[in-house]
């Protein structure tokens, strides 16, 4: 089981952590490949929502990426030794190198999703559906998570899709196609906090009415009216505002 | 006492039957009592983690009852609910949504009286799980545990003397608590304050959405939209279209149960837009599947594990008119 909440991931990832907390956090993260995984998906959520995954796929990206990886073997590593005592205590340059180790794993994850969306996307064997959501042009921030239009073709990726097969087998699968992409989109829309509040309101007429259908078969008796005078999503989008 | 254990021998090989006897019988004054008795009191809702406490409401009344539940945490949602009439007054949108039910007469009482529950059994086990005291109210327990992943499980505390439902749970297919509503208190009464059933929201300003006018069923004939592939026990059970708040498309809509699960998939048309949305997105205990087809948008929202809404999402298909109804 992971040490690591999605709350605490998510205030580390926000910089809301305090430098202890933080130097403490980023400790259990080397040694967690399951919160290592997390947090890059949260990253790539977080990138993709900003708009930064376009930069992602700078072809040079790639050989950055890679340079930065050959810098830290240690934290990218699946199981990485369990730190000394002196390590623990490492300067904030290391601190620093560290996250930056972190974050670009991360973004390489991003970019390999984004690659494995491309070829599932072209692959003719796609269900229909899959297919007709290809051909909208979609202006959507939801969409162009799945499908960036300004996405290079598949092949030019290829280098950098394989990047991070070699950091966080884990997480990315051995090849693109033989890769379960949607599994990979549920994930990263599951989880990051940014996502439920941008997409909940485009849902919420959805749930409220499907709870004002259902109430009167359902077992719970008002369950359904608890929820919806509960659903959260709304609220903190006015909160934003 | 000999004597019950005598009687509890000989009826060892019906014991499954008794219990389910015992059973409807509690469930059925579970129901009776919710639709019947008059009561108010604080309900306490958790979910993923996070506690809200709402102030509920219920009067019977001849044509039906009304019942009225509103948030007293963050922005005071209400639902307000008249007979077949449901009124949810959302104050941070600043929406009237008006809405009615159309799951049929009498609810889930009426498929236990039409002898579904049989059918509920092949795909739910039911059982007595022993007793507990909730709001100061002693009460028996039962569970509901689904035999596949498709279905979430329920455990419930009634009240040993109404029957009255004080505590629910709802369990993940690795039996999880997704979802818990208890009564932090609970007054029933012979009649409840009048003023506890009026909407407290000034709705001045807000939009109205009544669905009421916009609803119409789709005759089989006319029915296009299916699902294909549900689960087993998934039944459509009504097929209507309606305007949804912020759409400018009546959407198409399927309502499938399983007796106790509901599932609603929206079917409306982009109309050139791009999908808003695509894949799986989990609200508590509320999972929502969306794809596009044939330039419309389909929506599957369901209280069921994400492979059942997944399962109907990607199976919706669009039969050609005049091609009959397989």
């Amino acid at each position: 089981m992971s040490n690591l909440s999605d709350e605490r991931l998510s205030s580390l990832l926000d910089g809301e952590l305090d430098d202890t907390q933080q130097r403490d956090a980023i400790d259990v993260l080397g040694g967690d490949v399951e919160a290592c995984e997390r947090w890059e998906r949260f990253h790539l959520a977080g990138d993709a929502l900003h708009g930064n995954l376009a930069e992602a796929i700078d072809p040079r990206f790639a050989s950055r990426v890679m340079a930065a990886i050959d810098d830290e073997p240690a934290i990218l590593a699946p199981s990485p030794p369990r730190q000394s005592s002196t390590t623990r205590t490492h300067a904030p340059s290391r601190l620093s190198k560290r996250f930056a180790g972190l974050a670009v794993a991360a973004s390489v994850a991003a970019v390999a999703v984004m690659g494995v969306e491309s070829l599932y996307h072209e692959d003719p064997a796609a269900p229909l559906n899959q297919q007709v959501a290809k051909n909208t042009s979609p202006p959507s921030d939801y969409i162009r998570l799945a499908k960036q239009p300004s996405l290079p073709t598949a092949a030019p990726l290829a280098s950098v899709v394989n990047a991070p097969l070699t950091i966080s087998p884990q997480t990315t699968p051995s090849s693109p196609l033989a890769a379960s992409p949607l599994t990979a989109r549920t994930e990263m829309f599951r989880v990051h906090p940014e996502i439920v509040r941008r997409i909940d309101p485009r849902l919420y007429k959805y749930l409220i009415n499907h709870s004002q259908q259902a109430a009167r078969s359902n077992i719970q008796g008002v369950m359904p009216y608890a929820r919806i005078v509960t659903y959260p999503g709304v609220q903190q989008r006015s909160a934003q505002r | 006492m000999k004597r019950s254990l005598f009687l509890l021998f000989i009826y060892l090989p019906f014991g499954a039957v008794l219990a389910g006897d015992d059973l409807l019988k509690s469930l059925s004054r579970m129901q009776d009592a919710l639709q019947n008795l008059n009561y108010y009191g604080t309900l306490v809702f958790m979910q993923s983690g996070d506690v809200q406490s709402m102030s509920l409401a219920h009067q019977a009344t001849e044509d039906g009852g009304i019942e009225r539940i509103v948030n007293l945490n963050g922005y005071a949602r209400e639902v307000i609910r008249k007979n077949d009439l449901v009124i949810c007054y959302l104050p941070d949108s600043k929406t009237v949504t008006v809405s009615t039910r159309r799951s049929g007469k009498g609810g889930w009482l009426s498929k236990l009286v039409a002898n579904d529950f049989a059918a509920m059994q092949a795909l739910y086990r039911f059982q007595m799980d022993g007793e507990d005291r909730v709001a100061g109210y002693p009460t028996r327990r039962v569970l509901i545990q689904p035999y596949d992943a498709f279905r979430y499980g329920y455990r419930l505390w009634l009240d040993k003397d109404s029957g009255l439902l004080l505590k629910s749970d709802l369990l993940s297919e690795s039996a999880q608590i997704l979802e818990q509503a208890m009564f932090a208190e609970i007054s029933i009464v012979d009649e409840v304050p009048p003023a506890m059933l009026q909407p407290s929201t000034r709705s001045d300003g807000f939009v109205w959405y009544e669905e009421s006018n916009e609803t119409e069923e789709i005759l089989p004939a006319e029915q296009t939209w299916r699902v294909a592939e549900m689960p087993v026990g998934f039944k459509v059970v009504s097929q209507m279209r309606h305007l949804l708040p912020d759409s400018s498309q009546m959407a198409e809509h399927l309502l499938i149960t399983d007796g106790l699960a509901s599932v609603s998939v929206y079917i409306e048309m982009l109309d050139g837009e791009p999908a808003p949305f695509d894949g799986p997105f989990k609200r508590g205990a509320v999972n929502v599947y969306s794809t596009a087809l044939d330039g419309h948008q389909i929506v599957v929202v369901g209280e069921v594990p994400v492979a059942t809404v997944e399962m109907m999402a990607r199976s919706v298909y669009r039969q050609t008119p005049g091609a009959g109804n397989d």
